[in-house]
C-alpha cells in the first residue's frame, strides 16, 4: 500500500511526491480531486503557451485557444500589442467565437447578441435602451475577462491569470538562455508553420509533460520500429559522454549535445544540409555549447505543459480535458529566413513522425494511454511510481546555467518537475514558491 | 468682428436662397477641433446627434446614430471614406451614407457641410 493513504485530507499534496527519492503516487494520474487542485494551484497561477507572434502579425488577428480547460481569445490591437480574454459572454456565459482563428473586427455572442471589440471590451447590445434603464449597469462593468499579464519571449507569447505571478522573465529564469537555441539561432527569429494539428489521448496531461522533460530513455525501445523506419536501424544514442539533464525550476531540457541526432530523424536531408551549412553561424551567434544543442537527441518541456523537440521543431500543449484525457495541439517552428524547400520538409517530415499517425508519435500515444487507464484499479492506484533513474547524478558546471545532471539516461529533469508540481500544489501565493538554484534539495 | 458679420451674413443668405425647402444651418465646431482621420458627435438641440468626419482636410456629416442597431458612429473607426459601425461593424459610406455591408440594409442621413471661414456647419431641413 502506498504510504500516501492518508495525504488526502486535509489535502496534503506534498506528499504526494517525494522528489529526492524518485518516488510519485500514481493518484496523481488519475484523481479528480489532484485535477481540481491542479486547475487552481497551477493552470490559473503559471505562465501558459498561448500562441506566436507569428500566428497574429496584423491588428485585428486572433486565435482562439486554451489556458488549461478556459477557454480564451488572443487578439492583436491595433496599436499593435496583444490582448487575451476569457472566450464566454459576460451575460450569460455562452462562448463567443467557434473559430481556431480569424481577422474580425470584433465578436458577437450568438445567445443575445452582446458584441464585443477585439479588446474584450462590451461595445453593444441589442435592445439597449432597456439596459439604460437599469440601475447601475455599466457597459465597461461587462468586458470579457482579460488575462493578468501577457508577454512575448523572442516570438512564443505567454499569459497568465495570476496579478501576483511573477514576470515572465523571472518565471523563465535561466532557461531563457536555452530557449535561444529554438528562438535565437538565426538573426530573422521564428514563426510557425500554418496550421495546427490537433488530436485527443487519454492520458493524463503529466505523462506526457514528463516524457518530453526528459525521457530519452524510452526511445530505444519505445521508438525501434520507428526508427528503423526513418533511420533503416534501431535508435543508436551514440557516445553520451556529454549528455546532461537541465533544469530550471521545473522547466527541463535533456540533450545530448550531438549536433544533429534529432533532426535526422525526419527524414529529410535539406534540413541536414541546412544546420551544416549554418554552423558556424550559430557557433557565433550562441557558442559553441548551444550551437551542439540545436538540433541534438534532445526533448524539452517548460513547466506546467508546453513541450517541444530541438530538430523535428515540433511544439506542443498538452491541453488537460480532465484527469485522463488531454487535447493535444501541435505547431512546427522554422527560421523565418529558412529556404520555402527547408520549411516544405520540415511540414513533411513532421508531419511523418510526430503527427497523429507519425511514426513515433503513436507509439508513445499508446504508452501514456496504457500508464493511465492502469490507475482504474483501486490498488493499482494506491502503488507509487518509480522516477529513481539517476539519483545523485548533480553536478556543477561552469558552463551550463540551471540545475545540471550527468547522463542522458536519466529521471533527473522528472524529480525536479514533481518537485515544482509539488511546490505550486502547496504554495498560498507565489511568494511561497521556492526558487530552487541549490542542489542537495530537490 | 469682420467675421462674426460674415457668419451672420451667410447664415442670412442660406436661409432666403434654399427656396423650394425650408432649411436651416447649424453651427457644429471650429476645423481646428476635429484632426484629420477622426470623427466627432455633435449633439443639437431637439434633433438627433450628429457626426461629423474629417477625411484628408474634407468635413462630412451624418446621422450619427447607425441605421442598424443603438450605436454611435463617432465612435467607430474611420478606414478610408467609410465608417465602421463599432457595435456589428457595419460599413457606411460617408460622402453618401451608403450601407456597404451586413447587416446594415438602410443608408445614413447625410448633411451638406458648409465651412465659414473656420467654423464648419451643416444645412439641414426643418
Amino acid at each position: 500500500m502506498s504510504r500516501f493513504n492518508n495525504a488526502k485530507s486535509p489535502p496534503d499534496w506534498a506528499s504526494l511526491v517525494s522528489a529526492d527519492k524518485g518516488v510519485v503516487d500514481r493518484r496523481l494520474f488519475w484523481d479528480k480531486e489532484v485535477y481540481e487542485a491542479e486547475m487552481q494551484q497551477i493552470f490559473s497561477r503559471c505562465w501558459l503557451f498561448v500562441a506566436h507572434e507569428s500566428q497574429i502579425p496584423n491588428p485585428n488577428d486572433y486565435v482562439t485557444t486554451y489556458m488549461g480547460e478556459d477557454l480564451v481569445i488572443v487578439a492583436r490591437q491595433k496599436d499593435h500589442s496583444i490582448k487575451a480574454f476569457l472566450n464566454s459572454c459576460s451575460h450569460r456565459g455562452n462562448q463567443i467565437t467557434f473559430s481556431e482563428k480569424g481577422n474580425a473586427r470584433g465578436f458577437t455572442c450568438n445567445y443575445h447578441g452582446w458584441s464585443f471589440g477585439t479588446d474584450g471590451a462590451l461595445k453593444g447590445m441589442p435592445q439597449s435602451e432597456a439596459y439604460e434603464n437599469c440601475p447601475g449597469f455599466k457597459k465597461c462593468d461587462h468586458d470579457l475577462k482579460q488575462v493578468a499579464n501577457i508577454e512575448s519571449y523572442k516570438g512564443l507569447i505567454f499569459a497568465t491569470f495570476d496579478p501576483d505571478a511573477p514576470s515572465l522573465k523571472e518565471y523563465l529564469g535561466e532557461f531563457a538562455w536555452y530557449l535561444d537555441i529554438m528562438l535565437d539561432n538565426d538573426e530573422g527569429g521564428t514563426e510557425f508553420l500554418p496550421g495546427c494539428t490537433k488530436s485527443v489521448i487519454k492520458a493524463n496531461w503529466k505523462f506526457c509533460a514528463d516524457n518530453f522533460v526528459g525521457d530519452a530513455y524510452h526511445a530505444e525501445w519505445t521508438h525501434d520500429s520507428g526508427a528503423n523506419a526513418m533511420l533503416g536501424q534501431s535508435v543508436n544514442y551514440g557516445n553520451l559522454k556529454d549528455a546532461v539533464h537541465i533544469s530550471v525550476n521545473g522547466h527541463g531540457w535533456a540533450t545530448n549535445m550531438d549536433k544533429f541526432g534529432n533532426l535526422r530523424t525526419l527524414g529529410e536531408p535539406l534540413i541536414e544540409d541546412y544546420y551544416r551549412g549554418r554552423w558556424h553561424d550559430v557557433v557565433d551567434r550562441l557558442g559553441a555549447a548551444r550551437a551542439r544543442m540545436v538540433g541534438a537527441v534532445s526533448s524539452v518541456t517548460m513547466f506546467p505543459n508546453f513541450s517541444f523537440l530541438p530538430g523535428q521543431n515540433t511544439f506542443r500543449v498538452w491541453q488537460p480535458r480532465g484527469p485522463n484525457e488531454i487535447e493535444l495541439h501541435t505547431w512546427v517552428l522554422v527560421n523565418k529566413n529558412m529556404p520555402q524547400e527547408v520549411k516544405d520538409a520540415y511540414r513533411r517530415g513532421v508531419m511523418m513522425t510526430f503527427s497523429p499517425a507519425g511514426v513515433f508519435e503513436m507509439d508513445d500515444g499508446e504508452n501514456w494511454e496504457f500508464s493511465t487507464r492502469s490507475n482504474r484499479g483501486y490498488i493499482t492506484r494506491n502503488q507509487s511510481l518509480s522516477y529513481s533513474l539517476g539519483l545523485g547524478s548533480e553536478i556543477q558546471s561552469d558552463e551550463l546555467p540551471g540545475r545540471i545532471s550527468k547522463g542522458l539516461i536519466n529521471e533527473a529533469n522528472h524529480r525536479h518537475y514533481y518537485q515544482r508540481w509539488a511546490d505550486l500544489m502547496t504554495a498560498e501565493s507565489w511568494s511561497n514558491v521556492p526558487d530552487r538554484k541549490e542542489s542537495g534539495e530537490c | 468682428m469682420a467675421g462674426y458679420l460674415r457668419q451672420r451674413y451667410w447664415e442670412y443668405i442660406m436661409q432666403t436662397i434654399i427656396s423650394d425647402k425650408q432649411c436651416r444651418a447649424a453651427y457644429l465646431c471650429d476645423v481646428d477641433e476635429l484632426p484629420v482621420g477622426e470623427s466627432k458627435k455633435i449633439e443639437l438641440s431637439g434633433r438627433p446627434p450628429i457626426a461629423l468626419y474629417n477625411i484628408g482636410g474634407h468635413f462630412f456629416a451624418t446621422d450619427d446614430t447607425c441605421t442598424h442597431a443603438t450605436a454611435s458612429l463617432s465612435e467607430g473607426d474611420i478606414e478610408d471614406d467609410k465608417v465602421i459601425c463599432p457595435v456589428h461593424w457595419a460599413e457606411f459610406h460617408i460622402p453618401t451614407g451608403e450601407a456597404l455591408s451586413f447587416p446594415a440594409t438602410c443608408p445614413l442621413k447625410t448633411y451638406v457641410v458648409e465651412l465659414v471661414g473656420r467654423r464648419v456647419h451643416i444645412i439641414f431641413e426643418e
